[in-house]
């Protein structure tokens, strides 16, 4: 890679090349039986060039032919995508424990045990169809430039998703636990989820209006993608951004602190760097509710004349091929500041309203304007801090920039989230309007 | 390349087994605001194998010809593995065994145009919009897709098939300084170049639309009466009603697929549902699916019965009925899995202006901009929409989400135009995303559907 890096420089001003390979396997159960076990092994390689202050971009999969690589890139200057944006020569200075290599070791015989146990145990307590997905392995990527940057990081990674559907219907309780080494589901969440299942269970009625409104940490990702919207660099600069020159400005609840943790090695995919090799920082984003930055990739860092916070992804909504990806501003480490209240005490707070369990089209509708309007299923309805079951047929609907200045209070837990963050707590809003057939 | 892959193939000692290699040669101009952000012309390429050994299934996919190997090594572990702690019992319907090469005809061929030519097409459309007052941004993007298939089969197939996909499409966002407002536009198919040129219009009415809607009245939260448009009704069928009809998606949900029985009444009598992949120029056209079956028309829902299902050879096997050619992958990336190709409800009798006086009061709502479904509940959003009153079209309407249980909207179907329409842009993200999935209807008549709102 260096060669062909030494080889580019001569025909360009800067160059930037990307690779990186992965290998995982999944395991995955339907109603309560082994269903398929699929694994990949993948590889890309990147490569942007700026020449008279033009950036270019290629990539491919198979590094057969670098040549042609560099001829893409070459050619896509024509489109003429000006920058003065310079690739970053740090190096890696902040080291973090990305890696286990019990990873290693973990192979689909394991996997298949610990899917067996939880079945065996969730069999005997819940009279219904477990879905269980495992997904395990490795992960490695290198950043070489022509400012001198020579970044490589590994990652380890466990992910174990156990879904409890609720009968006739498809979608039920989710429980998630991550890792950076094959880590067994302990036995009180395995409780904890199957009382909130029990509880859940019976179908009831509810009449619509405005009332409490309950998101558990896997579904406020409905919330914090129109924040990601509004805070995002790009946005800012081509001013589709509510938020623009509200930086200092109380934009939600006192009660919501809201940034990003790179370095949080507690956590698998923990980043020193971003996917341009720019340090990571734990940036503020919103501290007691006072809106603090916006985040930046390199190129729109330079559009805007500031600089990049180290947010630059090659990451988009739904996936895609990582090679083929372009660095974008993204929120790739969202954490929330717990709160003093349990997952229980927040329940009790609620006299009547719903627990959102799951979220039905959170990517529909005017993102840009703060907009939600989605399905809430599965829906659990409380009264005087009971769960009295689910309701069907439910929908929520409001603007992020009305409905998180109303929080009620915030767990004091944070839980490792699927989509769109980090860590999350629950979190209980107050007035949000619900309605059900 | 079918050569190199029957000499892979050879080395696989398993009671069944295939190997699919794929070139995608993508093309990306990506206009944000009135920049070109990205001009991208690249070929990627890999492969996926998938194995049956002692009735247990794994598959693999993988880049390097050189990782082919430990590939193999892994899937047949993973078989065993499978195989040894009573593992759903896999068993193929048996299917004919082909030997074709499918390229299907286009109208001018992209890879014959040149890039100055596509962005200069792109440039121009993205122009458009912002000779409407209050445009304040546009996200347009060319884009074309094209999938080289190579697929060999233990049992003797050897099928090669090349599907071209190109598209303009992206967003219009307008703003008056206080609201943003954003719609969808998209031009595109699987049958060439030739459907890019000309659309001015489509760009026009757009921005149009978006302009407005900065002064459309937001819509309260409550239960109406409406009518969706063909994009909306082709969003519906495939969101509340094709994902059911999926058989992966029941296979194991024994309560689910109780109540999915073929024979079973699910919906109104006038209500009659095909899946056809074969239908040419359309953008979910394919011959052979990615486990090498052919493609056939699928009628899913006669008089508001249920008729047929959507099958991958596996689970035709295991439901007892006819494989249909379903199972497609999104690229390289993935083993198939059984995907819609051409949804749609097949027209009625009756005109638009017969559908407006049937509804009376209610909802006109229009476009689609995402949905999504989890079992029999599912819910879509429209671009705008407007109020009916008495018959007659009223005020511009925004804020539109719509949700509902799949079994009640099929039967709670009042009416069907005569106006069928198939989408242009379509796509689903089951897992993997099929830029191909196709959907559409004719306008249609609803009675008491779910539609939020903050109000």
């Amino acid at each position: 890679m260096k060669n062909f890096l030494s080889s580019v420089k001569q025909k360009v001003d800067q160059a930037e090349l990307y690779f990186y390979q992965s290998t995982y396997n999944s395991v995955n159960y339907q109603n309560g039986i082994l269903d398929r076990i699929d694994a990949t092994i993948q590889c890309g390689y990147s490569l942007r060039i700026i020449k008279n202050n033009t950036l270019g971009f290629a990539y491919t999969k198979n590094l057969n032919n670098p040549e042609s690589l560099l001829q893409g890139a070459l050619s896509s200057l024509n489109a003429g995508t000006k920058t003065n944006l310079r690739f970053p020569s740090n190096q890696h200075k902040k080291l973090l424990n990305t890696y286990d290599p019990a990873i290693e070791k973990f192979d689909s015989k394991q996997a298949v045990e610990e899917c067996n146990r939880i079945i065996e145990i969730l069999k005997g307590k819940l009279n219904t169809k477990i879905d269980i997905h495992q997904v395990y392995g490795t992960e490695e990527m290198t950043i070489l430039n022509t400012s001198g940057a020579e970044l490589a990081s590994r990652f380890s990674y466990y992910l174990f998703i156990g879904i409890a559907v609720f009968p006739h219907t498809a979608s039920g309780l989710m429980y998630i636990l991550k890792d950076k080494k094959f880590s067994p589901v302990p036995d009180p969440d395995l409780s904890d989820f199957i009382n909130m299942y029990k509880q859940a269970e019976p179908e009831c009625k509810l009449n619509s209006g405005r009332m409490k409104v309950l998101f558990l940490p896997d579904t406020l990702y409905t919330l914090l993608w129109r924040f990601a919207s509004g805070t995002a660099g790009s946005n800012i600069y081509y001013k589709k951004s509510p938020l623009i020159n509200k930086i200092g400005e109380k934009i939600f609840s006192e009660k919501l602190t809201i940034y990003e943790d790179p370095h949080n090695d507690n956590y698998p995919l923990a980043r020193a760097f971003d996917d341009e090799g720019t340090e990571t920082q734990k940036l503020s984003l919103v501290e007691n509710g006072i809106l603090k930055n916006f985040y930046y990739d390199l190129f729109y860092a330079d559009k805007m004349g500031t600089s990049s916070t180290g947010n630059g992804y090659k990451s988009m909504m739904w996936g895609g091929e990582t090679a083929s990806l372009k660095p974008a501003p993204t929120l790739s480490h969202t954490a929330i500041k717990p709160g003093d209240k349990s997952l229980k005490e927040l329940i009790d707070t609620i006299d009547k309203g719903i627990i959102v369990a799951g979220v039905l089209g959170a990517h529909s509708g005017n993102i840009p304007n703060g907009d939600f309007s989605i399905g809430v299923e599965p829906c659990l309805y409380v009264e005087k801090g009971q769960i009295l079951g689910r309701v069907k047929n439910t929908m929520i609907a409001g603007n992020i920039y009305d409905v998180m200045k109303n929080v009620v209070a915030v767990e004091g837990r944070l839980h490792q989230v699927l989509t769109a963050g980090k860590a999350l707590p629950s979190i209980l809003f107050d007035e949000i309007m619900v309605v059900s057939a | 390349m079918i050569e190199k892959l029957k000499l892979m193939l050879s080395k696989i000692d398993t009671d069944y087994a295939d190997l699919r290699y794929e070139i995608k040669n993508e093309i990306k101009i990506v206009l944000s605001g009135k920049d070109i952000v990205e001009v991208s012309s690249c070929p990627t390429d890999g492969f996926v194998l998938r194995v049956i050994k002692n009735r247990a299934f794994a598959s693999i996919a993988f880049t390097k010809a050189d990782d082919f190997e430990k590939a193999l090594k892994t899937a047949i572990n993973n078989a065993e593995v499978m195989s040894k702690n009573n593992g759903i019992a896999i068993e193929f319907v048996p299917v004919p065994i082909v030997k074709d090469c499918f390229i299907p005809e286009l109208k001018e061929d992209p890879s014959k145009i040149s890039i100055e030519e596509k962005i200069a097409l792109t440039r121009h459309y993205n122009e458009i919009p912002y000779q409407v007052p209050n445009i304040m941004h546009t996200d347009i993007a060319y884009n074309e897709v094209i999938r080289e298939k190579y697929f060999v089969s233990s049992e003797g197939s050897e099928i090669s098939e090349k599907l071209v996909t190109t598209r303009i499409a992206g967003s219009i966002i307008s703003s008056d300084g206080r609201i943003i407002q954003t719609v969808r536009v998209g031009v595109g198919g699987s049958n060439g170049f030739n459907i890019l040129r000309n659309r001015d219009q489509e760009f026009i009415k757009k921005a149009e639309i978006v302009s407005n809607l900065l002064k459309a009245e937001p819509i309260s939260g409550g239960i109406y009466n409406v009518i969706l448009n063909q994009s909306l009704a082709g969003v519906f069928t495939h969101e509340a009603f094709g994902h059911f009809s999926e058989a992966d998606l029941i296979e194991n949900n024994p309560s689910m697929r109780e109540k999915m029985k073929l024979g079973a009444k699910l919906g109104a009598e006038i209500l009659n549902i095909k899946d056809d992949p074969t239908i040419l120029d359309q953008l979910g056209l394919y011959k052979y699916d990615d486990e090498g079956v052919q493609a056939t028309p699928v009628q899913l829902l006669k008089n508001g019965i249920l008729t047929g299902r959507l099958h991958s050879r596996r689970t035709a096997k295991a439901f007892n009925e006819p494989f249909n050619g379903h199972c497609v992958a999104e690229d390289y990336h993935f083993a198939p899995i059984i995907r819609m190709g051409t949804i749609f409800i097949q027209p009625d009798n009756k005109s638009f202006e017969e559908l407006l006086q049937i509804l009376g009061d209610g909802l006109y709502l229009c476009d689609a901009m995402g949905g999504q479904t989890s079992g029999e509940n599912f819910t879509f959003a429209a671009q705008y929409g407007y109020r009916v009153k008495a018959g007659k079209i009223a005020g511009l309407i925004r804020d539109i989400n719509i949700s509902g249980n799949l079994y009640d909207t099929l039967n709670n179907i009042q009416a069907i135009g005569n106006d069928l329409k198939l989408g242009e842009i379509g796509g689903c993200g089951k897992g993997q995303i099929n830029i191909r999935s196709c959907y559409g209807a004719p306008h249609i008549v609803v009675k008491n559907l779910i539609v939020g709102g903050a109000q």
